[in-house]
């Protein structure tokens, strides 16, 4: 390995060579042994991912996160439930219907017009 | 994992039995790390919140479904809620990232205040390192850094091959390397 495959690998696989695979992991401790180069380059990756794990840290309790997405999600889950056991939702979806049906009657049957807005307004009418 | 412990894949399918309980451990467990992703990717606090309440909405509705055998709980949870974080962050690109309220939590209280100033410039010099990388590159710095996640983790939830990450991987810090020494 030379210290170029040696920095590529630590650009890949970062500066814990214990995460490398086991071929670059041997090769690279060979090139350890002897170039110290190689030693610094390894010295300055680590220091770079001790800044950058600084960098990257969030300051949250995580279980407030998780009692706050409980929560958020057990609303979901009541509201979807309520809305399921609605009796409304059946009606409105009947008065739909119904609305429909009738403003097709008014068009297609004028004697029956009256009839056909009557029952549109009544029934489709609640529902929108 | 133990009996006390179940592993996700045990506690998925309980899930999909109806088991409130079991659901609950998996939001505990994952909910903390995927909005810890969200807020370093630069999403506001309550886009975050949004983002992993709508991914275990998802998983809540789709756990009846699930199969064991395929993709694991954990890879599959941290697929929706990346992609949903880099398209939200997308789509609000025009906008500016909303800065980390709490980053001062991790400035050592024990450092001179002189040394405490310098901290905090270089973490605030890094952060904004990161948020300077290309979508794909700064999510698998994330995820790697942040979550110990390894290249072939990460290929998994990006779905692309180990190559792909590897690649995505140097150029990533390669790019903050360079940042960092100009910082040194």
């Amino acid at each position: 390995m030379t210290l170029q495959e040696f920095d590529t690998a630590l650009l890949t696989w970062g500066s814990d060579l214990e995460n490398w695979p086991a071929g670059a992991r041997a090769e690279a401790r060979s090139l350890l042994e002897t170039d110290p180069q190689a030693q610094l380059l390894l010295d300055e990756m680590t220091l770079f991912n001790a800044e950058l794990g600084a960098a990257m840290a969030v300051g949250t309790s995580d279980g407030a996160i998780a009692a706050k997405t409980q929560a958020a999600l057990q609303q979901r889950r009541d509201t979807v439930g309520l809305w399921s056991l609605l009796p409304l939702r059946k009606i409105l979806g009947f008065g739909s219907l119904a609305g429909v049906g009738g403003a097709a009657m008014a068009f297609v049957a004028p004697s029956a017009v009256n009839t056909g807005a009557l029952l549109a307004i009544a029934l489709g009418g609640g529902a929108l | 994992m133990t009996l006390d412990d179940p592993d996700d894949d045990a506690l998925f399918k309980a899930t999909g039995e109806g088991d409130q309980i079991a659901f609950n451990r998996l939001v505990q467990r994952h909910a903390p790390r995927l909005y810890a992703i969200a807020r370093r990717y630069g999403c506001a606090t309550a886009d975050a919140d949004e983002i992993v309440q709508d991914t275990f909405w998802r998983a809540w509705n789709s756990a009846g479904d699930w199969q064991p055998g395929g993709a694991k709980v954990a890879t599959w949870l941290y697929r929706i809620a990346v992609n949903r974080i880099i398209d939200h962050r997308r789509s609000i690109k025009r906008r500016p990232e909303d800065p980390m309220d709490d980053k001062d939590d991790f400035v050592d209280a024990a450092a001179s205040p002189e040394q405490a100033l310098d901290d905090r410039q270089k973490m605030a010099f890094m952060q904004a390192a990161i948020g300077a990388l290309p979508d794909r590159q700064r999510m698998a710095i994330i995820l790697s850094t942040q979550q110990g996640k390894s290249n072939a983790e990460i290929a998994r939830i990006f779905d692309v091959t180990e190559g792909a990450v590897e690649q995505l991987m140097v150029r990533a810090r390669r790019a903050l390397r360079e940042s960092y020494r100009r910082l040194q």
